[in-house]
């Protein structure tokens, strides 16, 4: 490639910022870029004169939400919303049955740096004993793409042959939904089913039962609920 | 603004960039997306990159909304190009879509000199050329995607581009 050539300059910059120069020409270019100004800015002259394409468009008002994900990411981690995630009485509000209960999670959660987004919605499971085991959490970007993570506080105790699975319950309605397998430790993110996010977001409940390896087999649960906490939405 | 943005780390001058460009920058994204909860993302990310990278940005060598424009493009292109394939964009709807004009009158009054240069000279290609340049614009398509949108060959899709990124080059230094 004769880059000397200023008419194939041109181009190759006009194509570089279309987007239609790809693979490894796109990246010679870009190595060609860091060393020549001369090449550097007849991509500025293309980048200015296809800019005006970007004024075609009507103006449309984002979401409040946009500017606060923006305001999050942007913020120094001080004076950050996580603050709210150490909040006691954030984790009274999920309904925890004890106050000891939500003393230890948000101690134990307090050791651990914020997340970088705040949540949208959170959910604490706990056992019989109200002891809580599982932290769901997703934010607006995550149910908008159909993930929540799954967090496990120390070890959820699995006995061979069997695994847990999560069940979504929705308000009113008589069968539970099938979200996915969970490990006994450790954190996951789960993808939705598609159409299932709308439901998350009108349900209260979430479970986890014990169900053979796998999961169950009837899509419906088939062993004992170990886990349950209300789904609270921010 | 960016400039001071870029000095002294200003929230409130954050802020301020946010509201005054934001609503256009969101409906360029969705042009490009045509999903909101994408454009969304797209313009989430080019804000906190913005506000990363305001200290590169050179005011001698391109206009403010250019810089913004480009950041906000280059997001909604990757965005676009990690969908899932299961998931293309209908071929009707993709050829209504792409505007070669203001979409009304007031805003041909408020934008730029440079933007109306460009549409008019836009204007004066042959219709094939206009297509695989605003196609490649919006939707990032390579040489090989826009001969398949457009079924005709690789070779006379790429003379194509060429062609028409040199009249604009020409049209647009008179």
């Amino acid at each position: 490639m004769r880059y000397e050539d200023p008419k194939l300059r041109s181009l190759l910059a006009g194509e570089y910022v279309l987007g239609t120069l790809r693979g490894a020409a796109r990246r010679r270019l870009e190595r060609l870029m860091e060393q020549d100004p001369g090449l550097r800015e007849a991509v500025r002259s293309w980048e200015s004169r296809l800019a005006g394409l970007a004024e075609t468009v009507p103006e449309v008002a984002p979401p409040r939400s946009v500017w606060q994900n923006i305001e999050a990411q942007t913020e120094p981690a001080a004076r950050s919303r996580a603050f709210l995630w150490h909040c006691l009485g954030f984790w009274r509000g999920l309904a925890l049955v004890s106050t000891a209960v939500a003393l230890a999670l948000a101690l134990y959660l307090g050791l651990r740096p914020a997340p970088e987004l705040p949540p949208a919605s959170v959910a604490v499971l706990a056992d019989q004993a109200a002891q809580p085991r599982w932290v769901l959490t997703a934010s607006r970007i995550d149910l908008s793409r159909g993930r929540i993570r799954v967090e496990v506080l120390g070890t959820a105790p699995l006995p061979q042959d069997k695994s847990f699975e999560l069940w979504l319950l929705p308000k009113g309605a008589a069968k539970p939904i099938a979200l996915g397998l969970l490990p006994p430790t450790g954190k996951i993110t789960l993808t939705l089913p598609a159409g299932i996010v709308r439901s998350f977001e009108k349900a209260n409940t979430l479970a986890v039962s014990l169900e053979p390896q796998g999961g169950s087999p009837t899509g419906q649960p088939t062993g004992p609920v170990l886990y349950s906490g209300k789904l609270l939405v921010l | 603004m960016l400039a001071q943005l870029a000095r002294s780390g200003d929230r409130e001058a954050f802020a301020r960039l946010y509201r005054l460009t934001a609503p256009k920058l969101f409906g360029f994204a969705l042009r490009i997306l045509r999903r909101r909860d994408l454009a969304e993302e797209a313009l989430q990310e080019a804000f906190v990159s913005i506000w990363r990278h305001a200290g590169e940005f050179k005011p001698e060598k391109a206009l403010p909304q250019t810089w913004l424009a480009a950041i906000v493009r280059n997001r909604a292109l990757d965005l676009l190009r990690s969908r899932r394939p299961e998931d293309p964009l209908d071929d009707d709807e993709q050829m209504e879509a792409l505007p070669s004009e203001f979409p009304d009158p007031l805003q041909k009054t408020l934008a730029s000199r440079e933007a109306r240069a460009l549409l008019e000279c836009l204007d004066q290609l042959p219709g094939k050329q206009r297509q695989v340049i605003l196609l490649s614009y919006f939707h990032g398509l390579s040489h090989a995607e826009l001969a398949q949108r457009v079924a005709e060959p690789l070779g006379t899709v790429k003379t194509w581009i060429r062609r028409g990124l040199e009249s604009l080059k020409r049209c647009l230094e008179k």
